[in-house]
């Protein structure tokens, strides 16, 4: 309520919801009433300033103890085709299943699911056909800027694995039919690799077998899609990296990806754009594979040769992109994803801006940002369930504190909390974007 | 059918958060985390919010006397409220504060208000509400700040 003031000189105001949230691109005394220049760990649900809920300790985590350290890079759940849900984060070179009779303990069952130690590299995963798949491959840890980098990357063999939720460990190699074998499921046997490995960019001269890895994973058509693939020549031993380029299984063969035994099978790679990818979501029938500076749209044609359709939206050297590693995040039809200029939501239809009044705030704190660390993204619809609350989230680490950006589907509205999850000098706390499982 | 291999008969449906607890020079252990929703006092952290600035009326001075705190009672908590402002003849910010509890033991969850006398003479005034870590649970419906202004004109 504005500023009444009677005829004797007395005068009120008040304040109430619903609150606008955070307003740091507006003078402090030309604010909306029920605005806020600073505020922190308050809660704006249902109208109300409410401190923040108490950030707690569910369980324990995967420990590798002292002198052992274990990073943390993913956390989901998948059911399987009993009916039988599965959590699951990985760590080293493990998949770790949760169960509930070891708590108050360690809850974390390990089982060998890479083919070598994960080492920090985020892992991306999908549920596809009742199995959680995965891949991780060596990514730049550091100072957000196009195309990420700044830490360097940790070096990791490529691979893709799926785990069933009901054999005893998770399977990241696949022989073929010549008697060779790949160090991922997606591979190329050995026969084949010169041909294909030969017609990737810059026609590599490959031995084989190949396995394939990639940065990050989707699906759409019955097809597993791969973006921004790495590649090892196991003949060779060397690692290729083609950061623009997407290679996908034959649709309804998550373990089929060499296109000379099923042309459903296949790979592109986007020498017309000058940046690299960042991420991808799909959308109905459509997928988005985010790029440092642009968004390139695909589609099923319902061709088995050439099952794909692309449209770079744009591939201008400066544009609406993901700069940020993680930051994509999806709920149902909505993304949500972080470009150099400001944050924005994908629907069906087009990218809305989303940064508001909070824009300038969270830039500078993404600007802040101190080696190794990097900031993940997720949309949480609720923390537990019966308690929702439709947000997207950054989580960015700092020295101290973890700062956590709250942005309400629902109000509109951006909320800053910080979290006592400090980091010491070289090791960050978060490897990967916090979910709902 | 072959049988699974672990797992639970539902999803958890919670939020979880990995995080490493860090020690020097190592990481100590993983921790999973969350947000509890059935508890609204962080151990750790503060809480802060400031309202926006309030001319009252333009070039004039004005005093704040008295606030009007409407709060959902969640429990006991300690809150520290504020009015700073800007005094234009000594030229510096000046600040009023105090600190009293809100709630009670019970928690009943209903609404309460809260009438407080703190005064500030200050152009640019401005309300703000800080909780400390692990000082009770805040929810703030409404405030209404009331005072006096000088009216007369100006010659």
């Amino acid at each position: 309520m504005p500023v009444q003031i009677g005829k004797d000189g007395t005068w009120a105001t008040e304040y109430f919801g619903p609150f606008a949230g955070i307003d740091t691109q507006t003078p402090e005394n030309l604010l909306a009433d029920n605005a806020s220049p600073a505020f922190s760990n308050f809660l704006l649900r249902n109208k109300e300033l409410r401190s923040r809920p108490a950030l707690i300790e569910e369980f324990l985590g995967v420990s590798g103890g002292v002198g052992n350290p274990t990073f943390q890079l993913g956390i989901s759940s998948f059911v399987d085709i009993n009916g039988i849900y599965h959590t699951v984060t990985w760590a080293r070179n493990n998949l770790y299943q949760f169960n509930p009779a070891l708590l108050p303990g360690d809850p974390w069952v390990a089982m060998v699911g890479a083919p070598a130690d994960m080492k920090t590299n985020t892992v991306s995963y999908r549920a596809f056909a009742n199995s959680i798949y995965y891949a991780c491959i060596s990514q730049p840890v550091g100072k957000p800027r196009p195309g990420g980098g700044g830490g360097g990357p940790i070096t990791t063999n490529p691979f893709l694995a799926v785990w069933d939720g009901i054999a005893a460990a998770p399977t990241f190699t696949q022989t073929f039919p010549d008697a060779s074998t790949s160090q991922s499921i997606a591979g190329i046997r050995l026969t084949d690799s010169p041909t294909v490995g030969g017609s990737l960019p810059g026609g590599p001269t490959i031995v084989g077998p190949i396995a394939i890895g990639g940065q990050y994973l989707g699906e759409l058509n019955n097809q597993l899609i791969l973006a921004n693939v790495m590649i090892l020549d196991q003949g060779t031993a060397t690692i290729y990296n083609f950061p623009n380029l997407i290679w996908w299984s034959a649709n309804g063969l998550p373990l089929q990806w060499d296109p000379t035994q099923n042309t459903s099978a296949g790979f592109n790679a986007f020498l017309d754009v000058p940046d690299l990818i960042t991420g991808l979501v799909t959308l109905g029938v459509a997928g988005y594979i985010f790029r440092t500076n642009g968004v390139t749209e695909f589609a099923p044609t319902g061709s088995a040769v050439t099952p794909f359709r692309f449209d770079h939206m744009w591939a201008s050297d400066h544009g609406i992109g993901a700069v940020l590693p993680f930051s994509i995040a999806q709920y149902g039809p909505t993304a949500a994803f972080i470009a150099i200029d400001n944050i924005y939501t994908l629907g069906l239809t087009s990218a809305t801006p989303i940064g508001g009044t909070a824009r300038d705030a969270i830039m500078a704190d993404l600007a802040s940002i101190q080696l190794p660390t990097q900031p993940f993204a997720n949309i949480i619809p609720f923390y537990k369930q019966g308690y929702v609350y439709l947000t997207y989230n950054i989580w960015i680490p700092f020295p101290t504190f973890l700062r956590h950006w709250v942005y309400s589907f629902e109000d509109k509205n951006w909320s800053s909390w910080d979290l006592q999850i400090p980091y010491v000098l070289g090791v960050t706390p978060m490897y990967c974007a916090p979910n709902v499982v | 059918m072959p049988a699974s291999n672990g797992g639970t008969n539902a999803p958890l449906n919670l939020l979880l958060i990995p995080v490493s607890v860090i020690g020097v020079p190592f990481v100590t252990r993983g921790s999973m985390q969350t947000f509890d929703p059935t508890n609204f006092n962080d151990p750790s952290e503060p809480s802060s919010y400031f309202y926006k600035v309030e001319e009252v009326a333009a070039g004039r001075t004005p005093t704040c006397s008295r606030q009007m705190i409407m709060y959902r009672d969640l429990g006991v908590a300690t809150i520290t409220v504020s009015i700073s402002g800007y005094d234009q003849n000594a030229q510096v910010p000046v600040t009023a504060s105090e600190t009293f509890k809100i709630g009670t033991v019970a928690a009943t969850q209903k609404l309460c208000t809260i009438v407080r006398g703190l005064a500030l003479t200050a152009q640019n005034l401005q309300y703000s509400i800080v909780r400390g870590a692990n000082a009770g649970p805040v929810s703030i419906v409404k405030v209404r700040l009331e005072g006096r202004v000088e009216m007369t004109a100006y010659a």
